[in-house]
């Protein structure tokens, strides 16, 4: 909420937004923070292209949300590497 | 008078676990305890201005569950929308039971759970009150 040294925090490094629905509000509150948005990923799509999976809970993940988790997980650690590659100062 | 609905905003900072626990705190409402009076208000969606979150606020009184003393869920809904109706800050909770051992912001302890239960009920105290002051 305004909040100085967040600011600057995002205004100063790449910033990775990750989102879990279409609404995509964090990359949002970035972009409206003049924040340097480097990538950003949207778990719905990430859940549709690995169909298998069907998480449920909400509160505490079940199986499949863990395991959804661990995906996404490591799809933003490969883009870190690849931004890193390219000397993206994160 | 009783108020049908109330907003039960929630801290979504992932900074310290106090965040986790509002988290789970207020889905514990959400789910079990009062799940026909309670309406969550998603506060990232909230900051970027979506309207019928910031209408809902201004219109129905809200309760802010924030984890630490940025309390950005009470600023948020206090700058965009209307005065909250109550706020809690999970971290002064925490020091008054003398809360030792909750666990990481991913995972909790079995004392975790037990204490994000407690601020739950204390949520639902809260919510109690404002019915019975006919939503102030």
């Amino acid at each position: 909420m305004g909040d100085e040294d967040a600011k600057r925090l995002v205004k100063s490094h790449g910033c990775i937004a990750i989102d879990g629905c279409p609404n995509e509000c964090a990359k949002k509150n970035l972009e409206l923070s003049g924040a340097k948005l480097v990538a950003n990923f949207r778990v719905v799509d990430i859940l549709r292209q690995n169909r298998n999976l069907k998480p449920k809970e909400i509160t505490f993940l079940d199986r499949d949300g863990r395991e959804l988790a661990q995906i996404v997980a490591e799809k933003v650690a490969e883009k870190v590497n690849e931004l890193n590659c390219k000397g993206v100062v994160l | 008078m009783s108020v049908r609905s109330i907003g039960v905003v929630s801290c979504s900072g992932e900074c310290c676990v106090e965040g986790t626990i509002s988290r789970i705190a207020t889905r514990f409402v959400l789910e079990k305890l009062k799940p026909d009076d309670t309406v969550t208000i998603c506060l990232p969606l909230f900051s970027i201005g979506e309207e019928g979150e910031r209408m809902f606020a201004k219109e129905f009184p809200t309760i802010a569950i924030d984890g630490c003393e940025k309390r950005c869920a009470q600023h948020a809904i206090e700058k965009f929308s209307a005065k909250t109706a109550r706020s809690l800050l999970v971290s002064d909770l925490l020091k008054k039971w003398s809360v030792k051992n909750v666990g990481s912001r991913r995972k909790l302890t079995r004392e975790g759970k037990e204490i994000a239960s407690k601020v739950a009920k204390e949520i639902v105290a809260a919510m109690d009150d404002i019915s019975a002051r006919g939503g102030q």
